[in-house]
């Protein structure tokens, strides 16, 4: 669902600290989401400019808002900055990673007649089911300022964006057809691939499955061409994190999200 | 050896602990070790060993020993 979003400059033309609004989510929530940058700004630059744009943001937009940003874990006293000014962490995500070319699959007779396909406009009402009851642990459903059925429905409306616009999202079959789950995968940069967004059955969790499907994922992704699959696990998220590490997933770029929520 | 011998000895070998943790009536939630990927390796420990195949179904119901050795004494009875 993400793609290039333009950010505008505090205080403009030219100013530290820079900000965009979320298009995907606004339209999903119904109110604006924007994202500010300001991890990397020099701090006395962001003490400075962060309490007036968030001033100028209040004053211009409607309500409710959410703002959000991302930092490194260890600026700390960004995160002091950040929660002074209304902010408050909701998530803390890792970005596990890997060359395809190093991958070697940890279980090399797959078990139980699995099948992974294409998805098809066909699969959709399916891929909405399987989307609508997958997440909790992300930081829009964590959040208790934002409605989980709305945060649903952004999950939905990924996965039909994603095989309505051509990207590579996967249906994974048990031995009589029925999909079980599915794993959307975007092409980035050269090369490489983003493991964007993957739900499973949850009548089919914490039985192995889950590694089935990832791994037949990333032999695909590598038989496509592709040499590095990345992606980025909120920490809440231990067996999913747990699944990438069995995989030989290394794990890089620790970063808090804070929101803003204002009513 | 009986039936539960062999998979009380599977179970240890694939879980990687002493098989008298395992009793007649243990199920996934009493041994932390059997987790995602032990339950998928023992799975295939099962087929291997007792030349069964199991389909995804089937995967979700085999939690427990008593729910294997159901199974096993109807998949393994002779025709």
């Amino acid at each position: 669902m993400p793609s290039a979003m333009t950010y505008d400059a505090f205080p403009a033309p030219d100013g530290p600290l820079r900000y965009a609004l979320i298009p995907w989510d606004s339209e999903t929530f119904g109110f604006p989401f924007i994202e500010l940058r300001c991890a990397g700004v020099d701090h006395e630059l962001a003490a400075q400019h962060l309490p007036a744009l968030l001033e100028s943001l209040d004053a211009r937009s409607q309500r409710p808002m959410l703002v959000l940003t991302k930092i490194p874990v260890a600026a700390t006293r960004l995160a002091e900055l950040l929660t002074a000014c209304g902010f408050y962490p909701v998530e803390t995500a890792v970005e596990p990673h890997m060359a395809l070319s190093r991958f070697r699959s940890v279980v090399e007779r797959p078990a139980g007649g699995m099948t992974l396909r294409d998805a098809r406009e066909a699969d959709m009402p399916r891929l909405v089911e399987l989307a609508r009851g997958s997440f909790r642990a992300d930081r829009l459903h964590v959040d208790a300022n934002l409605p989980s059925d709305k945060a649903d429905e952004r999950f939905v409306r990924w996965v039909i964006n994603g095989v309505r616009d051509g990207d590579m999202v996967f249906c994974y079959d048990d031995a009589r057809g029925k999909t079980i789950g599915f794993y959307h995968v975007r092409a980035t940069a050269s090369g490489t691939v983003d493991l964007s967004l993957a739900a499973l059955d949850r009548a089919y969790q914490k039985l192995g499955i889950g590694l089935l499907m990832y791994q037949a994922v990333l032999l695909e992704c590598r038989n496509r061409g592709f040499s590095l699959a990345e992606t980025h696990v909120t920490v809440h998220n231990l067996d999913v994190l747990n699944l990438f590490a069995r995989l030989g997933f290394q794990f890089r770029n620790p970063t808090l999200t804070l929101h803003r929520y204002s009513s | 050896m009986h039936q539960i011998e062999t998979v009380k000895d599977l179970m240890a070998a694939t879980f990687g602990i002493e098989s008298d943790r395992i009793g007649a009536q243990t199920a996934q939630f009493d041994i932390v070790e059997w987790d995602s990927v032990g339950h998928l390796n023992l799975m295939l420990s099962l087929e291997q060993t007792f030349g069964v195949t199991l389909d995804v179904e089937q995967m979700t119901q085999l939690t427990s020993v008593p729910a294997i050795l159901q199974y096993l004494e109807a998949a393994c009875r002779p025709q």
